[in-house]
């Protein structure tokens, strides 16, 4: 997933956003309301985490602002507020989670994965292609009921195409998801991965469109 | 000490002075009433006295005619009427009216007015050397002359007193009622009301007393908003560094798998969590710590337990391990308090329930038409821990890793809002768990 984090806090920031990106995820990760305005008008983004105190204004508005328009970005607010009345005009903002400071990095993990199922129109976390089954709550993939490790880049290249178990992902948000910012690619990373996890989970398990991208064979 | 009321003694004041002053008034009228008519008296025996001047000459010359003419003269005369003598130089009586004693007046014999018990005599030097003409009035007349114009002037005075306190209680009623329109209105302020008073057109003194009030208000409010802010922004400044020092040590404890250092890393992280819970505990017990400052409103409890389970099941210890039980009819479960207090409440209770219960059991939450029962499977807890439960810093059990501050903040709001909690171990019907329950009070 391609993840932006919004968060002035300098090293829970980065802490986040290492955790993050071990956990598979893209992180854009900006301090201020404003690059963020542009960001999310410039990428596309499955997630965004955002604190709701920030130096240039207040996350809630933005987050109303984002609504407001049309975008349905999944986002999950992190804040030090832990009020019902705060967390209620959270969610009335169009926040899909609240999680409060201090808290566990798992927890972020956990409900950025159950946020983003919500999202994807997949109300259960197993998603059975051929003879994988992919767990997504503990990530893991089985291949004839057998567990297969997978990196955590080999996993959110599948979480991409999994996320549209129909459609055909092309190249391009293969690498948009899964690299933020300013990250260096090779030109061959993303036929790299396919090419490993085709590896690991039978070559049928991934189908190459010519030209186009590449699908879960179902 | 039994209060006193203003307008009692308003009216008890106003009242006696008034008295106080007819009083004076009526003595001074009295005497001054006194003083004229015993003047206006003593001018007309004067007056008599100096009209039987030229009857002396007759009286001494031809003392029989003029005894049997006095007599004629007074015999339809009041008894009460003047009496007069003409005394000669040895005191013996020349001449008297039919009502004057036999006696000479026991008056020494000189020009003037003199007193005795019975009569206030005239006498004057009569036109022959050495007799005197002596005119008398009863004492008894003149006293009852006296008393009558004493009570003519006086006496309708006292008959208003009765009209006069009357009226003052009328006034001074009617001049309240703009003081009792703006008691009342005060009176209906309170923590859950600190809104402006209007004007209520007030008399000048009055709207000084509204503006003040009205300003005092304003102040208030803003402190207790100030204070509210205060513990929020004390919250967010507080735990963001806990979060960031938790999340730093996360990545560092994760580096340290494998290693030596991999039990003290888990051993921090463990800390700096209790740490946080600690600190939010302790500014929740702040932000819940007064009685006066909690607004009263009508808040809606199933909104607050909706948002709160649905937290509490995204959580990874918790999840479907809350099970909730509407056991009430009506849909909404209103009660009177803060939206946030009460929020910081069911959120303690619900997080006792989490640390402290058995792990592989059900939290069940039961919600009837005026209580909220939690209960979790755990050890018995033994009576005596049970009643210490509700005091800060008491856990059940060590394992668990609470502050020891949830219950105690349940308890206090619970109070707070006119409310209770109630603690049990064993759960009724079981051999063991544990069960808190909150009782509300009914709506007003």
């Amino acid at each position: 997933m391609r993840v932006l984090l919004v968060e002035d806090e300098p090293h829970l920031g980065a802490a986040l956003q290492e955790h993050l990106r071990a956990a598979g995820h893209a992180v854009d990760w900006f301090e201020l309301l404003e690059p963020t305005e542009h960001a999310v008008l410039t990428v596309s983004y499955d997630a965004l985490l955002l604190d709701l105190h920030l130096p240039d204004g207040r996350g809630l508005e933005f987050l109303r602002r984002l609504r407001r328009r049309g975008d349905h970005l999944p986002v999950i607010i992190l804040t030090a507020r832990d009020l019902v009345s705060d967390r209620i005009e959270g969610l009335k903002a169009g926040a899909d989670d609240y999680v409060v400071k201090p808290f566990d990095l798992d927890e972020v993990t956990a409900r950025l994965d159950a946020v983003s199922r919500r999202y994807v129109g997949r109300l259960t976390s197993v998603l059975r292609v051929g003879s994988v089954e992919l767990e997504h709550e503990s990530k893991t993939a089985r291949l004839n009921g057998q567990a297969v490790e997978l990196s955590a880049r080999e996993w959110a290249v599948i979480d991409v195409l999994a996320r549209r178990p129909h459609s055909i992902v092309s190249k391009e948000q293969i690498e948009d998801a899964l690299y933020a910012f300013g990250e260096e690619i090779e030109s061959n990373t993303i036929e790299v991965y396919i090419s490993r996890i085709r590896r690991k989970l039978g070559r049928d398990f991934i189908r190459t469109i010519r030209g186009l991208g590449y699908r879960l064979e179902h | 000490m039994a209060r006193w009321s203003l307008v009692s003694r308003l009216i008890w004041l106003l009242t006696s002075l008034m008295a106080g002053l007819w009083l004076l008034g009526s003595v001074a009228a009295g005497v001054l009433t006194a003083f004229e008519i015993n003047e206006r008296l003593d001018d007309a025996i004067e007056e008599v006295a100096q009209r039987l001047l030229p009857a002396t000459d007759d009286a001494l010359t031809q003392p029989v005619a003029m005894q049997q003419r006095a007599k004629q003269l007074v015999a339809t005369m009041n008894p009460k009427a003047l009496a007069y003598q003409i005394v000669g130089p040895s005191g013996e009586i020349v001449m008297r009216s039919e009502n004057a004693p036999q006696e000479a007046f026991p008056i020494p014999r000189q020009r003037g007015f003199h007193s005795t018990p019975q009569y206030r005599v005239y006498a004057q030097p009569a036109a022959v050397d050495g007799y005197f003409i002596e005119v008398a009035e009863p004492a008894m007349h003149r006293s009852e002359a006296v008393w009558r114009a004493i009570a003519l002037s006086a006496g309708p005075l006292l008959l208003l007193l009765p009209l006069s306190w009357l009226l003052i209680r009328w006034a001074v009623f009617r001049g309240m009622r703009s003081l009792d329109e703006l008691r009342s209105e005060i009176g209906r302020r309170d923590s859950s009301n600190l809104s402006q008073i209007a004007d209520m057109g007030l008399p000048i003194e009055l709207s000084q007393i509204l503006a003040a009030v009205n300003r005092l208000l304003k102040r208030l409010e803003l402190a207790l908003a100030t204070e509210r802010q205060f513990a929020a922004n004390s919250a967010h400044e507080l735990r963001t560094p806990i979060a960031a020092v938790l999340a730093q040590m996360q990545i560092l404890s994760t580096e340290l798998i494998g290693t030596s250092h991999t039990e003290r890393a888990a051993l921090i992280v463990s800390q700096i969590k209790r740490l946080g819970s600690l600190a939010e505990k302790l500014l929740q017990l702040s932000r819940t710590g007064t009685r006066g400052e909690m607004r009263l409103e009508r808040i809606d409890l199933m909104t607050v337990l909706q948002v709160l389970v649905d937290e509490f099941r995204s959580r990874n210890d918790v999840g479907d391990r809350l099970v909730v039980t509407t056991a009430c009819s009506d849909e909404d479960f209103i009660v009177q308090g803060e939206l946030d207090v009460l929020g910081i409440t069911l959120r303690n209770l619900i997080e006792n329930a989490v640390l402290y219960g058995a792990q592989d059991e059900p939290i069940e939450m039961i919600v009837e038409h005026d209580r909220i029962r939690l209960l979790n499977g755990c050890k018995i807890i033994p009576a005596e821990t049970l009643k210490t439960l509700r005091k800060p810093f008491v856990r059940a059990s060590s394992i668990g890793g609470g502050g020891g501050l949830g219950l105690a903040i349940v308890d206090n709001v619970m109070k707070q809002i006119g409310g209770s909690l109630a603690l049990f171990s064993p759960i009724a019907g079981r051999s063991n768990g544990f069960e808190a329950m909150l009782i509300f009070p009914k709506l007003s």
